[in-house]
């Protein structure tokens, strides 16, 4: 698609993308320190509406909390707990490198199109990743949640600041819409700059192709978990990425300056997939190791059901917690 | 190792730089892919990048060498094998076939020379291996390379030889050793065994000997194996017709001149020649019937003659046709011969003269052109003004003004004032003389200096010359004859008639060459009278007694027709210088002079047969065609020659392209070539080996060896030059060699580009997360989860 041409921020948005996460609610793992009433855990308690749980009055406690219905069958004090819930601030961070500018899927009449697809007239991973934030954006504003945006590269390239108004999500797509899709990444230095913004806990979704040394990713997952962050990371890959399926000896050009390559593909697809699997097994490896949930996206596929996955996955962890 | 054909191995050397080019080609057709993923990329090179080139090196290597194989197993190469078993062949048999005129000998079976040497041939043929090759050379002339080069097929070398058939024309053993040597000379001979295989029964007429045989030696150091038939023992009786001669070729309708009488030769010819009774036939048409003569040959008699006294019956200008025959014999080719005869009603003549008006003048002071008149014609008009077509009749033409028009349509010009030529008249003399004209050419008696001499030189590029100043001692004609054609018929009468005749004034001639002929002499040796031919310029002169009388030769084709005749008179004939006018000699001599040289000039033209003479002027009527006596018809090329030689016998007619006739000619067996006389076999090795013995003194070739007879047992059983040097042709091998390497391509190619490298884990596609989980639908695992 063209550049500069008008894009309904809707063409992101499938009906049947809203309804596959219709049944859905992104819950928070930690708890977070909103400024709203919400569905989330608060760390402050005994001010909300939801009971906790009991405990024995101890010297210093309010008596106004004291229950008196079961001091008058057990005669005993009891302090009654209340478990305050807040809003969710969810920060969407979007890879814009120049890795995230390839696609092998022809865009199609009706579909978004980014800076990215207008170049190349391929549904590139970066639209992937506009369609996925523009989803969850929908999301989370449905469950009066705050959602921002940082699009990142080598640097910040975009901030969009959390609010939970309801075109929150159009302010989202306007913005990704005309990112240039074009330089390095570095994840590190990305992830300082966000942290330095963000003061309280929040959600991180951080959709990217982490096309990135394996020690980066970790480091950058470590900081936020330093911060007691909650993350949700979204491997975005473009099937033929996935696959490998050139036959025909052929030049590859590298997007990130890589230079070019000429090889046979299917003499070094065995390689190639080995070295991809190896290192997207590692970024899974950090992910867990901290406690992160990960989901890989295929470009070729809806935007729908992977994010219905992992929210019903969020949701069920956190059921059998008895969280919720 | 050497190749029967070196062009496949070059090519398959050079095809070699196809896949290269294709490969070259393929990577600046393939536009860049952009690439994410490219780390991962680079990684995998990385690790594998030693690896693909070496598959790759490999792949390209194993390919060019099928392509190198598959040119060397084309190529047919031969290996000096010491390991018998790989099988016997590449090596070349050239066949040298005779199929000239002895080649249709018959023996007491029936059977023809050329049909014994067939059989030879195929006996010859059984022996070749698979990687032989046989090349066939026929020597009947022109001599043809009917398989140059060698082929590989000795199936259709069989066929082709046995569809020989003998030839009119003669052999020529030389000629096509000649053409054996050059085949043995090309690149793709290089190192090959040849073997040179000569079948001819080299009887006397197909083996002249007068031509030396080449050397044949196999170039690049491989080696010719020379070999003959024995040479045939047995007598072979054959009488040929070696010539027609009608004493007049151009005949005069009605004169009793003796030009009715035609003489037959015959020749007799095979060994041992005992009492025989031939009988010729004679026919025409034109003539009346003749009765056969017998001829009775005593024991041992080789040559004999029989005159036939004919009547024409014709009474107009046209050309007849004589064919003598004899019995059929053991040679049936040459038992028949035609020639052609010219009738006439007369002649015409041009007598170039200074015309006086006024009286007479009396015979004392009577010019020498009118003197030539009275003898041309003795009946002075008589025979004229009764009606009576003269058998010579005279124009007069002015010798200062006469022009090639002029004289054009005569077929003699009496030039009686020399002196008083131009140039361009000179010229226009020469030319129509060079065009086939009968020029009798006097002194004038009127000038007391010749200085006409140098134009007459400058004219004709005699080498001889005519002094320019006369000579007035007396001298007597020499009354023997000088054996000149023109004066043959009346050489008994010159002995009678010449001692009467006194010379008083002379013009002497110098002959210092002989490219002339003396007609008659004076007692002090002095030419009194002589020919000489006038050929067309360029052409180099010859004697009239060669070049006229014989039939013409294939090698002296090049005159379109018979050149002109001049005869130089010293003597002026008129009484102040000879009493020649007024003595009974003056009118036969002059009459003969001009009748005979005539028919000289008008002789027969005969060709021999597997000549391509010139036979119309080039560009004179357009190309036009010559029909053969079957009807066969030759088209002419653009100069005048057939397309293909004359290889009929007989009387052929060249027409122009609007059908009209312009000329008859035959075409005849060269008599010498029928000669069935048996040589000796030393006789025969002798001729053959003449190279090598006659150069002693220089070290003989690399591979060059003796020929040598063999037998037919020897032929159908190989010899032992064959056995002792097993060669074995590869080529097999290599084709073996080059399904095993077409083979491992395919694997390799198979196994290099990882067609089966994807089956194991590591080539399957990396899935996304659903799919790797459980592999159920996107949607519904996000139903089931919620």
């Amino acid at each position: 698609m063209a550049e500069g041409t008008t894009v309904r921020a809707e063409s992101y948005l499938a009906p049947e993308t809203l309804v596959q996460l219709a049944p859905f609610t992104l819950r928070a793992k930690m708890i977070v320190e909103g400024v709203m009433s919400g569905m989330h855990r608060s760390p402050y308690q005994g001010m909300a509406v939801e009971f906790a749980e009991h405990r024995q009055y101890v010297a210093g406690d309010d008596p106004k909390h004291l229950d008196w219905k079961v001091y008058a069958r057990t005669d005993k004090l009891y302090i009654k707990q209340y478990q305050q819930e807040t809003n969710l601030d969810v920060i969407v961070m979007i890879d814009a490198s120049a890795s995230m500018g390839y696609g092998s899927l022809e865009v199609k009449q009706g579909w978004g199109g980014t800076t990215a697809s207008g170049r190349m007239l391929r549904w590139t991973k970066f639209d992937h990743a506009t369609a996925l934030a523009t989803a969850v954006a929908h999301l989370c504003l449905g469950q009066q949640d705050r959602i921002g945006l940082a699009v990142f590269a080598d640097d910040i390239l975009a901030l969009v600041a959390r609010s939970s108004a309801q075109d929150q999500w159009r302010r989202i797509v306007n913005a990704l819409r005309v990112m240039p899709v074009e330089s390095g990444t570095d994840l590190r230095k990305v992830a300082d700059k966000v942290l330095g913004k963000v003061q309280n806990r929040a959600l991180f979704i951080i959709i990217s192709d982490f096309f990135e040394d394996e020690e980066n990713v970790r480091q950058m997952l470590a900081r936020f978990k330093h911060r007691r962050h909650d993350v949700l990371l979204v491997n975005t890959l473009d099937r033929e990425e996935m696959r490998f399926g050139f036959r025909d000896p052929t030049p590859f050009e590298g997007l990130e300056g890589e230079g070019r390559l000429r090889v046979d593909p299917r003499a070094i697809r065995e390689g190639y997939l080995a070295a991809l699997r190896r290192h997207l097994d590692a970024v899974s490896s950090h992910a867990r190791a901290f406690g992160f949930d990960e989901v890989r996206v295929d470009t070729h596929e809806s935007v729908g059901p992977p994010l219905a996955y992992v929210l019903a996955r969020r949701g069920a962890m956190l059921k059998r917690s008895g969280v919720i | 190792m050497t190749f029967t054909a070196v062009g496949f191995l070059v090519a398959g050397m050079v095809a070699t730089a196809v896949p290269i080019i294709i490969h070259l080609l393929w990577r600046h057709r393939r536009r860049p892919v952009p690439w994410a993923a490219m780390r991962f990329l680079l990684e995998a090179w990385r690790k594998s990048r030693r690896r693909l080139a070496l598959e790759q090196f490999i792949l390209l290597a194993t390919r060019c060498l099928v392509l190198i194989v598959l040119g060397a197993a084309l190529a047919r190469p031969l290996l000096e094998s010491q390991f018998p078993g790989l099988g016997a062949g590449g090596r070349s048999l050239y066949l040298v076939i005779d199929d000239g005129a002895l080649s249709g000998l018959t023996d007491d079976a029936g059977e023809t020379a050329l049909q014994r040497q067939i059989r030879r041939a195929e006996a010859a043929l059984a022996r070749l291996g698979p990687g032989d090759a046989v090349g066939v050379v026929t020597t009947a002339q022109p001599v043809q390379g009917r398989l140059i080069p060698p082929s590989t097929d000795p199936a259709a070398a069989a066929a082709l030889i046995r569809s020989l058939r003998p030839q009119a024309s003669s052999s020529d053993v030389a000629g096509a050793l000649r053409l054996v040597a050059e085949a043995l000379a090309l690149p793709g001979a290089a190192g090959m065994h040849a073997s040179v295989l000569l079948l001819s029964d080299l009887r006397a007429g197909a083996c002249t000997q007068d031509e030396p045989v080449p050397q044949l030696v196999a170039s690049g150091g491989g080696r010719a194996d020379l070999r003959v038939v024995h040479p045939a023992r047995e007598p072979a009786h054959n009488v040929s017709i070696m010539s027609i001669e009608p004493l007049r070729t151009v005949i005069i309708a009605g004169a009793q001149d003796g030009s009715d009488i035609v003489t037959v030769r015959l020749r007799r010819s095979g060994g041992d020649l005992p009492r025989a009774v031939s009988t010729v036939r004679l026919s025409g048409d034109g003539i009346r019937p003749v009765a056969p003569r017998p001829v009775e040959w005593s024991a041992g008699q080789i040559e004999s003659a029989v005159d036939f006294p004919l009547t024409f019956d014709a009474r107009e200008d046209r050309e007849i046709a004589l064919s003598a025959r004899i019995d059929d014999d053991v040679l049936v080719i040459d038992n028949e011969r035609s020639t052609i005869l010219s009738m006439r009603r007369s002649l015409r003549g041009a007598l170039i003269d200074r015309r006086s008006f006024g009286v007479d003048p009396s015979l004392d002071r009577l010019p020498a052109g009118e003197w030539m008149r009275r003898a041309l014609d003795p009946a002075h008009g008589t025979a004229a003004s009764f009606g009576v077509v003269p058998p010579i009749g005279l124009i007069d033409l002015e010798p200062a003004t006469i022009t090639l028009r002029d004289l054009q349509g005569n077929d003699f010009a009496v030039v009686a004032r020399p002196d008083l030529l131009a140039a361009e008249g000179w010229s226009a003399l020469a030319a129509w003389g060079a065009s086939g004209g009968l020029i009798l050419l006097l002194p004038p008696g009127e000038a007391p200096v010749h200085a006409w001499t140098d134009a007459f030189r400058s004219a004709f590029g005699t080498a001889w010359s005519i002094d320019r100043e006369a000579v007035t001692r007396p001298v007597a004609l020499q009354p023997s004859s000088t054996g000149s054609r023109l004066l043959r018929m009346i050489a008994s009468d010159i002995a009678v008639l010449a001692p009467a005749v006194e010379i008083f004034r002379r013009v002497p001639i110098a002959l210092d060459r002989a490219d002339a002929e003396v007609v008659l002499l004076l007692q002090n040796g002095e030419p009194c009278i002589i020919a000489a031919p006038v050929m067309p310029a360029g052409d180099p002169p010859s004697a009239i007694g060669r070049s006229v009388p014989a039939p013409m030769r294939a090698d002296q084709a090049g005159s379109f027709t018979a050149p002109g005749l001049l005869v130089v008179f010293a003597v002026a004939p008129r009484l102040d210088w000879t009493n020649l006018p007024a003595k009974p000699l003056m009118v036969p001599l002059v009459q003969e002079l001009v009748r005979q040289g005539v028919s000289e000039i008008r002789a027969r033209v005969e060709y021999l047969a597997g000549s391509s003479p010139a036979l119309v002027m080039p560009g004179a009527s357009g190309p036009g065609q010559v029909e053969a006596p079957s009807g066969r018809v030759l088209p002419l090329d653009e100069r005048g020659r057939p397309v293909q030689p004359l290889l009929e016998t007989g009387v052929h007619q060249v027409v122009d392209r609007g059908g009209r006739a312009l000329r008859s000619f035959t075409v005849t067996i060269d008599a010498q070539a029928t000669s069935a006389d048996p040589v000796p076999a030393d006789v025969i090795l002798s001729w053959l080996n003449r190279p090598i013995a006659g150069d002693a003194d220089s070290p003989a070739p690399v591979g060059l060896s003796p020929w040598r007879t063999v037998s037919d047992q020897e032929i159908a059983e190989g010899d032992s030059a064959e056995a002792g040097s097993p060669r074995s042709s590869p080529a097999f091998l290599l084709l073996v060699l080059l399904l095993a390497l077409l083979i491992i391509e395919a694997l390799l190619a198979r196994r290099f580009s990882c067609v089966g490298r994807g089956g194991g884990p590591a080539g399957d596609p990396i899935a996304p997360t659903l799919t790797a989980r459980g592999g159920a639908r996107p949607d519904a695992s996000a139903r089931a989860a919620a």
